[in-house]
Parts: structure tokens; C-alpha cells; sequence
């Protein structure tokens, strides 16, 4: 079993199968050994988010190993298995906070996801919708944003 | 201030360009005009943009119709124009931006097939210097502007390894003389249906002592090609090829590794005449000299007085031939026979059977024990009907990585396909089937094991006589994974209504093709687009 706490404190106890998931914790026990029972401390993810973490990582325990990655496939944000999809299903802080604890923990398949769900997120949405779901200001001048329509309009209507 | 769970502002960029890479063109322009951060992300990022698509494939009649206004706002070259200049007109703003070309500083792939990009375009000295270093694929197929001529302009491309100039109607031998001359590093080359292509030009290109891989499919001109109408061979010119002259020196070898020559089967199934190429005095001796590490080759013609050793010679001296296609007629089944053990070594073989082969004939086949290595089996006429249920059986058995399988079904029952397909689902991508009864049975058999299916073809389907309801409904209530399914010549227009009901099917299905004695009257169409979202 390995202890963990997160940044207000609050301790985890989870298994090593658990734990190997990151590959920030793996390196860490390596280093310090297995006699050492200390907890390991996470001060970049809150309590809360690591509870979501653990639960991701305990669903995905039994997975095979992730096949060596293919450069010259496409990649694609289409295949998200249900359950993930459902685990996803959350407001948006705490979706990126997921997201930036997985890139803090060094979890490829954690951020992997994250960014299918981003990727979808956006996918389909025109300029002003997407200002809207991520709260984003516009900040060009209109001048600037003639400029960049000028640049990007290839694309539409294809 | 934007507030704190703003995208943009919480994630750090590299996670950003990570979930950006998932994206497609279309939305990546789209987010670079959310705000100035995101641009400027966006911009940054020359690895989102490795691929660019600009081609009207999809579009009726590509650009033949608008191009040649220059002025449209849909012109390839002045899209390519806006991408790429260098000078932008002077912003009263104090920040600077990152001008549009940086992000395609790496590109490797530019697709512009079936537009009217001016080739000139490449010799732009501005252009000239980002795509130099970078671009390696280069697709212009169908495009009318790109002549023997405008070829020229290509030689800025000094990282070009892969061209695709396939349908472009205008060049001739001098143009493949140009790029023997002046693009002389490709490693490449795609001149599918060139029409005005001789073997003159192809001896030119023998120049490119890289040339890895030559696609001469439907290339006309080629002494191969006399195209023969159905019933009406034309006595065509015979000319000399660069395999076949006579005072070939010997010392002259190629470094080709692939080599594509003749006409694809599938065309068979588009119009009403059958055409086939056919070749006299095919010497393959001459072309195992020529071309001694020959990989893959695909002769898809037929090769009517082949001297009966042809193919042992070919397949002694290719040493490293590993994937083979060929057109097999009546005459050439001995042969084959005759090297199965060879065949058997190869890593894929892709054989189209010519008309008048017998039933007889293809168990020969069989019984020597030569498909094992079987990918894909294909018919010149769909009318040539030689499997029955034992036949086919035993084929299956004997070519057990089949992906691609044409059949003719006036001797099939219902039943047997199943479990054909039951066999193979695992490797079996294509299915075409002609003139078949099928049950509701059979084809939610199929739906059902077909997991890797992704091209459905049944034409000429029969009205089952036992009164069996509609195949297609059957395959309704299956998820499969088809892509692209086409149904020709069916009996009656509702089944389409049946299909497109439903939506597990549906939303898998990129193409439809519908062709049919009785007509579809608009109401049986008026529901395709509402179900298939992902139809092309």
C-alpha cells in the first residue's frame, strides 16, 4: 500500500497497482524504496481532485498495456470508451483541474482523455460559441480580426 | 479580465496544442479567431499543421467549373497566397502577430487534388523558401492547370519524395521528361490515368535513380492499353515499353520497388462496357532485369500470349517480391499451378479473374494449394459465376487472410454466404456481391461477423423466392462497422427507406450509391440526409 497527500492535507491510502498508474509516484517509490512508509506528498492536486484521480485509476486497473504509438496513425478524439465518457461527465474547473493534475502525475491516459474531451468540446462550435463555453474575451481589435478571418477562412464551407 | 476557469488561461499550452492536434483544420481556423492567446497558440505551432487539405474532392465537379476566375474566392492559388505571404498589411496596433506562413513551416503533406492551383505557385521565391525544406507529399490529382509545362515549377521542392499528378488530362511525355530532369528525387510518382502518356515518357523517367514506387494505372496510350471495348477488341498500336526493347543494356537496372500498370477491376461496376487492358509480347524477363528489387507488382491486365515460363522467371529472379497482383485467365491457370509454392511465399497476392474462366478451373487453382497468401479476389465481369456452396467452401479454407472477395451469387444460397463470411471476419474488409438471393438470415449473419467490414457492395440483389422479407431490414438491427456500403441495382426502393431508418447503421455509413431498374421517386431519398450525418 502506498500513502499520498494532497495539497489541503488530506491523506490517500492506495495500492501499488493504483499508484504505478502515475509514473510521477512510480519514479518517486522507486527512489525512496519500499520500506519507507511515509506519505508522499502531491502539494499540486487538491483532495477532492485526487479522489476523482483515484477513482479514474482504479477503473482502469486491470487495463493491458498501451500499445507502442503509432506515428503515421491519425490520431483521433472519437474512440472514448462509455465509462470515461461518464466519468468526464463534469463541470469545467473540475475538468481541467483533472486534466492538470494527470499532465502533474505524469498519467497518459488520464490526459489523453482530457484532451479527447477538449478536442470534442470544441469540435463543430463556431468562433462566438466557443468565446462562450470557455469564457474567453475577445481581445482583437477588429482591424486584427479581419486580418486572422482573412488567414483562416480557407477552410470554411468545405 | 477573463474569469478564472477560462480555457485559455488555465491550461498550459502544451495541453492545449495536444488537444488542438485532434482536431481538424476546419476548427483549428476557427478557434485561431477566439482570441489574440489562442492565435497566437495556434500560430506558434507549426506541428498542427503538417497536414493541409485544401482539396474539392468531395465537390461536384471540383473546381473545373469555378476556377479559372482567379478572382473567386474559392481559388486554390489564392488561398495559398493569403496562407503563405509573406508582407501583411501593417497593423496600427502595437502587438505584433505572428504572420500566417510560420505555422507551416513544417508541412509535410499538401493536398490539392481537384483544384486549379497554378503550379507557378511553387516558385514563389517567399514560398519557395518554407515549402523547400519541408513539404514531402504533394497531391495534385485533377487539377487542370498543372501541365507538362507548369511541372517546371515543382523543382523548388527539394524534400518532395511524393507526387501525385494522376488525372491531370494536360501532361504528356515532356512532362515526365521535366521531372525526370528537374525533380529528378522523388521517390513517388502516381500517374494513374494520364491519358496522353507513352512509354516514350516513361523511359524518361528512368532517370530518377531513386524512383521507389510508379503508379501507371489507366495510363491508355501505354502499349498496354489497348483498351478493348466489350466484344470489340481495337487492334491497337503495339509499341516498345522499356521492358520490352530489344537492345536493352544490360547494365541499365532500376531501382523500382513498386510498380502499378493496367485498370482496376472495380471500374467494371461503374459503367455499361467492360473494359480491361490487355498486353502482347509482355516480357518478363526483360522487366526482372530492369527492375531487379521489385517489392510489389501489380500487373491488373490481361496478358494474353504470357510464354508459360513468364511467371516462374518473374517470381525467381524479384527476389524480394512480396505482394503480387495479377489477372488470371483462362490460359494462365496452369502456370499458376505450376508455381504455387511460390506464390505461397509471398506476402499478398490480389488475383481478378478474367471472363471465360471455368468453375473447373478456379478448383484447380484451389486444389494446387496457390491462394494461401489470397487478399483479394476480383472479377472482370460480374456475370462470370464459378463458385458454388462446395467451391467457395474450399476456397475460404484454403485462403484463410482473404480481405477482398467478389462474388457472383446465381449459385449461392443464403445460408453459405453466412457462413463464408462467418469464416474470414476477421480479415474481410470488402464484400461484393452480384446477382445474389440473400436472406434476412444471411445478412444479419454478415452484419453481425463481419466486425472489420467497411465496403458492402450487392448489386443486382434477386427477389427471394421463398418469400422472405427484406435482407436489409435484417441487417438493420446489427451495429457494424461498415463505412461505405453500396446497394445497386435493388429491387425495390423502399429497402432504402428501410435502411436509412435506422440509425445504428446509419451513422457508420459514408457513402451510399443507389442504382436501380425501378428508380427512387424522392420521397425514398428525402430521409438519407436526416439519418446518415456522416454521409460524403
Amino acid at each position: 500500500m502506498v500513502k499520498i497527500t494532497s495539497s489541503d492535507n488530506q491523506e490517500f491510502t492506495i495500492s501499488k497497482e493504483i499508484a504505478n498508474q502515475s509514473v510521477l509516484i512510480k519514479n518517486m517509490l522507486e527512489d525512496v524504496g519500499e520500506s519507507d512508509d511515509q506519505p508522499i506528498p502531491l502539494p499540486n492536486v487538491s483532495g477532492a481532485i485526487l479522489q476523482k484521480v483515484i477513482e479514474y485509476a482504479t477503473m482502469h486497473k486491470d487495463d493491458p498495456p498501451p500499445a507502442p504509438e503509432d506515428e503515421t496513425k491519425l490520431k483521433t478524439s472519437e474512440d472514448i470508451e462509455e465509462r470515461d465518457k461518464e466519468f468526464m461527465q463534469l463541470d469545467q474547473g473540475t475538468m481541467f483541474e483533472i486534466i492538470l493534475a494527470a499532465n502533474y502525475l505524469d498519467m497518459k491516459n488520464l490526459l489523453d482523455l482530457g484532451c479527447k474531451t477538449v478536442a470534442n468540446m470544441i469540435k463543430g462550435k463556431s468562433v462566438e460559441e466557443v468565446r462562450k463555453l470557455f469564457n474567453i474575451v475577445n481581445d482583437f481589435t477588429p482591424e486584427e480580426e479581419e486580418q486572422i478571418r482573412k488567414e483562416n477562412e480557407w477552410c470554411e464551407d468545405r | 479580465m477573463a474569469p478564472a476557469s477560462s480555457m485559455d488561461q488555465v491550461l498550459p499550452v502544451e495541453i492545449l496544442v495536444s488537444a488542438f492536434k485532434l482536431l481538424e483544420d476546419k476548427d483549428r481556423c476557427r478557434l485561431c479567431l477566439v482570441s489574440r492567446r489562442l492565435q497566437a497558440i495556434l500560430y506558434h505551432a507549426p506541428e498542427l499543421w503538417k497536414r493541409l487539405d485544401l482539396s474539392n474532392r468531395y465537390t461536384l465537379g471540383g473546381d473545373k467549373f469555378i476556377e479559372f476566375d482567379a478572382d473567386h474566392s474559392k481559388n486554390a492559388t489564392k488561398i495559398l497566397r493569403a496562407l503563405f505571404a509573406t508582407k501583411r498589411k501593417e497593423l496600427s496596433t502595437a502587438t505584433i502577430m505572428l504572420p500566417s506562413f510560420a505555422r507551416f513551416s513544417t508541412i509535410m503533406r499538401l493536398d490539392l487534388s481537384c483544384t486549379g492551383i497554378d503550379p507557378s505557385f511553387f516558385s514563389t521565391c517567399s514560398v519557395a523558401e518554407i515549402l523547400a525544406s519541408s513539404l514531402a507529399q504533394l497531391i495534385l490529382s485533377g487539377c487542370p492547370l498543372v501541365n507538362s509545362g507548369s511541372l517546371y515549377h515543382l523543382h523548388t521542392l527539394k524534400s518532395l519524395s511524393y507526387l501525385d499528378i494522376s488525372h491531370c488530362e494536360h501532361v504528356d511525355d515532356v512532362g515526365l521528361e521535366v521531372l525526370g530532369f528537374f525533380v529528378n528525387w522523388i521517390k513517388e510518382l502516381n500517374l494513374g490515368y494520364l491519358f496522353k502518356v507513352t512509354e516514350v515518357g516513361v523511359k524518361k523517367l528512368l532517370r530518377m535513380s531513386g524512383l521507389r514506387s510508379l503508379n501507371l494505372m489507366g495510363c491508355c496510350k501505354l502499349p498496354c492499353a489497348l483498351v478493348c471495348e466489350f466484344e470489340h477488341p481495337i487492334s491497337g498500336r503495339i509499341k516498345s515499353y522499356p521492358w520490352a526493347i530489344t537492345n536493352v543494356n544490360p547494365n541499365s537496372t532500376v531501382a523500382l520497388r513498386e510498380l502499378s500498370i493496367g485498370e482496376d477491376s472495380r471500374i467494371q461496376t461503374r459503367g455499361f462496357w467492360l473494359l480491361w487492358c490487355t498486353w502482347q509480347h509482355w516480357d518478363m524477363r526483360k522487366l526482372s532485369t530492369i527492375c531487379p528489387f521489385l517489392e510489389t507488382l501489380r500487373l491488373n491486365m490481361v496478358l494474353f500470349d504470357l510464354p508459360a515460363d513468364g511467371l516462374q522467371i518473374l517470381l525467381d529472379e524479384c527476389k524480394h517480391l512480396k505482394v503480387l497482383s495479377l489477372v488470371i485467365e483462362r490460359n494462365t491457370i496452369t502456370t499458376l499451378c505450376g508455381v504455387a509454392e511460390k506464390l505461397r511465399n509471398l506476402k499478398s497476392l490480389d488475383l481478378t479473374v478474367h471472363i471465360g474462366i471455368q468453375g473447373e478451373q478456379m478448383e484447380s487453382l484451389i486444389a494446387a494449394n496457390a491462394l494461401p497468401r489470397l487478399k483479394a479476389l476480383k472479377f472482370h465481369s460480374k456475370h462470370t459465376n464459378v463458385f458454388n456452396d462446395t467451391t467457395i467452401a474450399q476456397l475460404i479454407e484454403k485462403a484463410p487472410i482473404i480481405e477482398y472477395l467478389e462474388l457472383n451469387g446465381d449459385e449461392l444460397t443464403s445460408g453459405c454466404l453466412g457462413n463464408v463470411v462467418k469464416k474470414v471476419s476477421g480479415t474481410l474488409q470488402s464484400l461484393l456481391l452480384h446477382h445474389v438471393k440473400i436472406s434476412n438470415t444471411a445478412m444479419k449473419e454478415i452484419a453481425k461477423n463481419a466486425k472489420n467490414l467497411r465496403d458492402l457492395t450487392i448489386s443486382d440483389l434477386q427477389v427471394d423466392t421463398h418469400g422472405v422479407n427484406d435482407p436489409i431490414l435484417g441487417a438493420r438491427t446489427h451495429r457494424t462497422t461498415k463505412r461505405e456500403m453500396s446497394l445497386m441495382g435493388l429491387g425495390a426502393a423502399n429497402k432504402l427507406r428501410w435502411l436509412v431508418s435506422d440509425a445504428a447503421i446509419c451513422m457508420k455509413l459514408k457513402k451510399i450509391e443507389l442504382a436501380s431498374y425501378d428508380g427512387f421517386c424522392d420521397k425514398d431519398l428525402a430521409e438519407v440526409p436526416k439519418h446518415c450525418v456522416n454521409l460524403q
